[in-house]
């Protein structure tokens, strides 16, 4: 750590300002700036160490009242903080945590400029952990944030010196004529100056006559602008030009100068680099051997350190691959029972639609049919019946004709007329408001002369609940059966049980007539019976045997 | 006998048939109209003339034609001939023959008599439409067998079929009355449940409890 950045303070710099732009106008602002300059200019370990608390306990209320953009600035307080005292994969994984933070954020000036920061901060860590390639993908990503020429000279003063670290000094001479040019036009003097000096500096390592030129001059803005810390880096600058030039003279003067202005600024790693220039300008054969012994060994202990951070941090990414491996995994299963259960779902009503369109159809089919039926009803009953009976009253009275004649006609013509009104009958409308009364009607209409019609309570079966064309069905159905058993059966007896179980219901009609072999099936009418129950997706059955009566269930 | 009586009846055989049928009875006056619109006109303005008609035999199914009716059936016309003169006899002459509707035809429309057009009961008009005269409510034979069918159909109540179900577990018959005292259900003593049995042997013509189970059974009672 001999190469200060100031490029690092002027980062620190930058954040000091959008802090003081912030103003933060909540309660503790004396004790966030009181801690706030402990980061960034600490006087000892104690007083970090209750800064971190202080921020870590700030962190924890921003996040929980959703500050996240609080949160961030005091992270890279943290960040910046740990880095001071040489934790640097704690500062890193702070900076990480900030840049997480804000990636949850929409864009705005205020985020750009946090994660610029953030970008540069990680950088600057990952350049003095060695790690160049990382160290430049981040400047280079900083870079990218920038707005305007002003805004991207940080980031490149920083690529610069990642350069002269590697010591690529062409290309470092490059960026820092072009960082040059940038201050140029924008007119800031301590930006001109600062960028002179650094370019004065690179030229001194590739032996450019304008070096020394342009470091003066550089130094000679920053006395006229009283700016201690760039009269700091100019000294040093020009301390190691001198060095590498021979004139050990001019270095150890400019090296002193250093220290002093070290002394000024109150900065311990300043003063420490400084002091450690000017050990190495010493002659001391025992002093440079100390010094080539304590870089060794300080280097050794970084060595040291990068391990045993590296082991860390890797188990710690570890824990975070295995925490997102889970977390992809959670998400993926729950992605899948999402679309499982939705498919499902499109599955199921498709069926359910499909279902009920088929029985929409069916119904309506079967309330045609029933509409047909009942404007034949109709028409036989009011047309056909009507005229015949007509005829018949007709004849009754005017017509003269023997007796005899007269009456085998009427004869003939009441047959016509009775199986007109039986068509009709069959087929008639029914009114189904009142089902129970409606089916007492029934039964009375078809009752045969000392016949006992027994049936269990109508209301066993919730009538209300049935749709109006299965009633119609139901009726005609029954309809049929008890005209078989006027007809056919000499039955004493029918009964007529309602039940219902499960969803299913069942209407059981017996009679004790004299029956007949289901082989010898004379009464379409059962057929009839059959189809209207297909009709509303029922059942129908019977079982008769000659001399046994006769039993019909119908199931629907 | 009565002196006027207006016949509505689409079917001019029919019409002129009962024409001729009442002119037995000596009624001296019959009017005959074919649409009921027609028959509320004629009984308005006998009632301005101050003769009214007394009786009114009129169809119900009067077919739709050419001529747009306000009234369409016989039971509005019933109706309406009812609002303006109460006192009006009604004769309902159809080829209905539905029980149920005859019967509401008596009950909801108060008439006083309904005489099909089958055969044999054309020659009840005449028979109905004196007794009308003599204000008697008339039934035909076979509408009286059809309503008294109706009253006599059986209708087994909730606690019968409780009661055979309670047979089929075997209870004897004072635990079923104690099932029933026990559950305060109407006709729960000793004598009411024997009743009760006796009534449900003699519907299924069973000889004991046993023959009753089965019978219940068979015919899906239980």
């Amino acid at each position: 750590m001999n190469k200060p950045s100031f490029l690092f303070l002027f980062f620190v710099f930058s954040l000091f300002e959008s802090i003081s732009h912030k103003g933060f106008s909540q309660e503790s602002v004396d004790s966030l700036r009181y801690y706030h300059n402990v980061v960034m200019k600490p006087n000892n370990s104690n007083d970090l160490n209750s800064a971190f608390l202080f921020f870590d306990r700030k962190i924890n209320e921003q996040l929980l009242v959703g500050d996240t953009i609080g949160a961030v600035q005091n992270l890279r307080r943290v960040a910046i903080g740990q880095f001071e005292l040489g934790f640097l994969y704690e500062s890193e994984y702070s900076a990480v945590r900030a840049l997480k933070m804000l990636e949850e954020q929409k864009d705005n000036p205020v985020i750009t400029e946090a994660k610029s920061g953030i970008f540069n901060h990680l950088g600057i860590v990952y350049r003095h952990l060695k790690l160049y390639e990382k160290a430049l993908s981040y400047y280079e990503s900083a870079l990218e944030l920038a707005n305007d020429s002003s805004d991207s000279i940080p980031a490149l003063n920083n690529i610069s010196y990642l350069h002269l670290d590697q010591e690529n000094y062409s290309l470092a001479f490059q960026i820092s004529t072009a960082i040059l040019e940038k201050c140029l036009m924008s007119k800031d003097s301590l930006g001109i100056a600062r960028a002179l000096d650094n370019l004065g500096y690179v030229q001194s390592k590739l032996d450019m006559p304008e070096a020394l030129d342009n470091m003066q001059k550089a130094m000679n803005i920053r006395l006229e602008a009283n700016d201690l810390s760039g009269l700091y880096s100019s000294n040093r600058h020009l301390s190691n030009y001198f060095s590498s030039r021979n004139n050990r003279q001019k270095a150890i003067e400019h090296a002193k100068q250093a220290y002093d202005l070290a002394k000024q600024l109150n900065s311990t790693s300043y003063l420490e680099n400084a002091l450690a220039l000017l050990l190495d300008l010493s002659d001391d054969p025992k002093v440079i051997e100390y010094r080539k012994l304590s870089d060794s060994l300080s280097s050794a202990k970084q060595i040291q350190e990068n391990k045993y951070a590296v082991i860390k941090y890797n188990v710690e990414k570890e824990r975070q691959k295995t925490q997102m491996a889970e977390l992809q995994n959670e998400r993926e299963k729950r992605y899948k029972i999402i679309f499982l259960s939705a498919f499902l779902l499109a599955v199921v009503s498709a069926v359910f639609i499909v279902n009920r369109k088929n029985q929409q159809r069916k119904t309506e089919l079967v309330q045609t049919a029933q509409k047909t039926e009942a404007r034949i009803s109709k028409r036989v009953h009011d047309d056909l019946a009507n005229d015949v009976s007509g005829v018949m009253t007709f004849i009754e009275n005017t017509l003269i004709t023997s007796t005899s004649v007269k009456n085998k006609i009427l004869n003939f013509l009441n047959d016509i007329y009775l199986k007109a009104r039986d068509i009709s009958m069959a087929n008639i409308a029914v009114d189904v408001t009142d089902f129970p009364r409606t089916l007492k009607n029934l039964i009375a209409q078809y009752h045969p002369k000392g016949v006992d019609v027994i049936t269990s309570p109508y209301s066993n079966i919730k009538w209300d609940a049935i749709a109006e064309h299965k009633k119609i069905q139901l009726y005609k159905c029954l309809q049929e059966l008890l005209v078989n058993s006027k007809k056919y059966s000499q039955a004493t007896m029918i009964s007529i049980a309602f039940n219902a179980k499960k969803g299913k219901k069942e209407i059981v009609y017996s009679d004790n007539g004299i029956g007949f072999k289901v082989d010898n099936i004379v009464l379409g009418g059962l057929k009839h019976v059959e189809t209207r129950m297909k009709e509303i997706d029922g059942n129908f059955s019977f079982e008769s045997n000659e001399g046994k009566g006769f039993k019909a269930s119908l199931i629907f | 006998m009565f002196q006027k009586a207006l016949i509505a009846e689409d079917h001019g055989l029919t019409g002129s048939g009962l024409k001729e049928s009442l002119t037995t009875l000596s009624i001296t006056e019959i009017t005959v109209v074919h649409y009921c619109d027609d028959a509320l006109l004629k009984i308005k303005a006998a009632l301005q003339q101050g003769r009214p008609f007394e009786v009114l035999i009129t169809d119900l199914s009067f077919k739709a034609d050419y001529k747009n009716q306000n009234l369409v059936s016989g039971e509005e016309l019933i109706v309406e001939t009812k609002k303006i003169q109460p006192d009006m006899k009604i004769v309902v002459y159809s080829v209905e023959s539905r029980v149920g509707r005859i019967q509401t035809l008596y009950d909801d429309l108060d008439i006083d008599a309904f005489v099909g057009k089958e055969r044999r009961d054309i020659y009840e008009i005449t028979k109905a439409v004196s007794q009308v005269f003599e204000g008697k409510t008339y039934f035909s034979e076979s509408l009286k067998h059809a309503l008294r069918s109706s009253e006599n159909q059986l209708e087994l109540d909730e606690y019968d079929i409780l009661l055979l179900k309670l047979l089929t577990k075997g209870l004897k018959q004072e635990e079923i009355a104690q099932y029933f005292q026990e559950r305060n259900y109407p006709a729960g003593s000793l004598r009411s449940i024997q009743d009760r049995l006796g009534k449900l042997k003699t519907i299924f013509g069973a000889k004991n409890p046993v023959h009753l189970v089965a019978q219940a059974m068979e015919r899906g009672f239980i």
